[in-house]
């Protein structure tokens, strides 16, 4: 076969294609780019670009089920659902953060010097342990007074 | 919506003890406690100690009150075990407690000078005398404050 064969018979299909193309307004796969720009200036300068009624519900039902495909409608429980657990955990970091513990020390009363000199006199002395035991309740009575005012008493 | 939304707020609420509730539980049962070392009831007063420190502490009690409660709580608990020769329960409550942390407070200088007392009662000489040591130097510099304070 010689090249002017094969040039003819490429033009040959070539010439097919876009007699296709110019027939249907839209090509296939075997159309080259420069004779599928010939086919839409032919087509364009022939009907204005204008589609068939055909052509066009069947581009219409194509972008509709694409739109279908990109936004699938969500399953109404689940959004429900959805919504209510945003909504609890909105009220549980609301519930939180309202009840931030306050992490600073209750500022405790200071021991007086009477339970400090009997702390001194029972480390010398194990004989001054009641009396350190009775300073040392009265303190811690004074104690937890100080928690309950901060706390709140039950 | 609302009252899904009402009920898991107070259902997280119910799980999380109130400060209000551990500082009022915990006196109750330090004045119970004192009762019964008066009565002599160890195990009473043991009991009630016990409960003191084995309370769950709320998130939102201050870290430092949790540990003047408790270390208060774990020394008399180590005292009273002493005071009946229980060595061995002594040493870990007032290991317990100065595990909580040691300041210059005198819960932590009465956890030092019970943690001498078992070290007497071990004859372990040399611990208890660096015990009593640190317990003295945080008395005396409590003293010192409070005679300063009442000078102003």
């Amino acid at each position: 076969m010689s090249d002017d064969d094969d040039i003819d018979a490429r033009e040959l299909r070539e010439a097919e294609a876009l007699a296709r193309a110019l027939e249907r307004g839209y090509a296939a796969d075997d159309l080259p780019d420069d004779a599928l720009q010939t086919a839409a200036l032919i087509r364009y300068s022939k009907d204005g670009g204008a589609l068939s009624e055909a052509r066009e519900d069947a581009l219409l039902e194509e972008v509709l089920a694409a739109a279908d495909r990109a936004h699938p409608a969500p399953a109404s429980r689940w959004r429900w659902l959805f919504g209510a657990l945003g909504l609890a955990a909105a009220a549980a970091l609301l519930l939180i953060l309202v009840r931030a513990p306050d992490s600073s020390p209750t500022a405790l009363p200071a021991p007086n010097a009477g339970l400090l000199e009997a702390e001194l006199a029972r480390l010398d002395d194990p004989s001054a342990e009641p009396r350190f035991d009775a300073e040392m309740r009265a303190y811690r009575g004074e104690v937890y007074a100080a928690l309950e005012r901060r706390y709140g008493r039950r | 919506m609302r009252r899904l939304a009402l009920a898991l707020a107070l259902a997280l609420s119910a799980c999380t003890p109130s400060p209000e509730s551990y500082v009022g539980a915990s006196a109750e049962d330090s004045a119970a406690a004192d009762r019964a070392i008066e009565a002599g009831d160890r195990a009473a007063a043991i009991e009630r100690l016990r409960a003191i420190v084995e309370r769950e502490v709320p998130s939102s009690l201050a870290e430092e009150d949790a540990r003047v409660i408790r270390q208060d709580a774990y020394d008399r608990w180590a005292r009273v075990a002493l005071d009946a020769g229980e060595l061995d329960e002594a040493e870990a409550a007032v290991g317990r407690g100065l595990a909580l942390g040691e300041r210059d407070d005198v819960f932590t200088a009465n956890l030092l000078t019970t943690r001498g007392r078992i070290h007497e009662a071990r004859e372990r000489d040399r611990e208890a005398a660096r015990d009593y040591h640190r317990a003295l130097v945080i008395q005396e510099a409590l003293l010192e404050q409070a005679l300063g304070g009442s000078d102003e």
